[in-house]
């Protein structure tokens, strides 16, 4: 079982890059990319995603602008703004705004890291995490989410 | 898998320290070395002391591995964490870069008792680990003082419900300290 699981992993992630591989599109523009996936909202890991995916949880909206600059939109891990810097149709987001999870939510950082692939409507892949100041505890939350999604230029 | 990666590493870092020795060659490959603390992430937002041993390469990748250990009675359980990071500069900023690359990931978990006549109870286990790792990194950027904090997220997929996008996590911070040959 361990090997299956061994042997699916690297099929995703070999799957993940030859579709980066095939994919075109390295310019800024205008576009909106909309997401879905499941939130880590606690510590560890994600449940599975909702089949079908009604959750409004698992969703998130990513507005980006023509100077490369990134709002994100979703219950967790919040509404985030930030730069996003690209090379290729790979590209990561570093920026700060509310973070929200399970335990709460306040200020933080986040750092994203995704793909966006194809000619006119794109599929996207992001990884994205955050870490904030729960300001109802003064405790650390950190949410994290592994989305898909298609990317609508604008 | 996991144990020859870990070899591998060792194996490069060897050749860190080698060329620690040899001016000559640390300068061709502009090789950085350091260790440090961390912390790994546990469940229930609890985080658990690290070793962190770390080797880069023209300021641009790194490979950074994380050892953390723990005992309780008779259990014992290892983590090593190894990953292949690509810096990448944001806000043209030299001090504030994201890291993004593969990671490898073997929790060893073993039942050991002491007494002989418990010892068939013996277990142990390794799960072995493939994924990503995303995060940020801030450190000074030139000069002989290799000095860097870090925030990464190592996520792996679930198995076969990565296909469903569940994953899980080792959250991580530490703090490097080392020197560019």
């Amino acid at each position: 079982m361990r090997i299956i699981n061994t042997m699916v992993q690297i099929r995703l992630w070999t799957s993940i890059m030859t579709i980066a591989a095939l994919g075109a599109g390295t310019v800024y523009g205008k576009s909106l990319t909309v997401h879905v996936g499941p939130p880590s909202v606690g510590a560890g890991g994600s449940n599975p995603l909702s089949l079908p995916p009604l959750n409004p949880v698992e969703y998130e909206v990513v507005y980006l602008t023509d100077a490369g600059r990134e709002w994100s939109i979703g219950l967790v891990p919040g509404i985030l703004y930030g730069g996003r810097f690209q090379q290729g149709i790979f590209y990561v987001g570093v920026g700060g705004g509310l973070v929200i999870s399970a335990n709460g939510g306040g200020p933080g950082i986040y750092s994203s890291f995704g793909l966006d692939a194809g000619d006119r409507i794109k599929f996207n892949i992001e990884i994205k995490q955050a870490l904030g100041i729960d300001l109802g505890s003064t405790g650390i939350v950190s949410p994290y989410a592994l989305r898909i999604g298609a990317t609508f230029p604008l | 898998m996991g144990r020859l990666c870990f070899v591998v590493w060792v194996h490069l870092f060897r050749v860190a320290v080698l060329s620690a020795i040899c001016p000559v060659f640390a300068e061709v490959h502009g090789i950085e070395l350091g260790v440090g603390l961390g912390a790994l992430e546990e469940g229930d937002d609890r985080m658990r002391g690290a070793l962190v041993a770390q080797v880069g390469w023209q300021n641009e990748y790194a490979s950074r591995l994380f050892y953390a250990s723990r005992h309780m009675g008779p259990v014992s359980e290892r983590t090593i964490i190894l990953s292949a990071i690509k810096h990448w500069s944001v806000f043209k900023n030299k001090f504030l870069r994201a890291d993004v690359g593969p990671v490898i990931m073997n929790e060893r978990i073993e039942i050991g008792f002491s007494q002989p006549a418990d010892q068939d109870y013996d277990r142990s286990e390794n799960n072995f680990n493939i994924g990503g790792v995303v995060g940020l990194n801030l450190g000074i950027p030139t000069g002989k003082l290799l000095f860097e904090t870090s925030w990464n997220s190592h996520i792996f997929p679930a198995g076969i419900a990565g296909i469903f996008l569940a994953s899980g996590r080792k959250q991580t911070l530490s703090v490097t300290v080392g020197m560019r040959l």
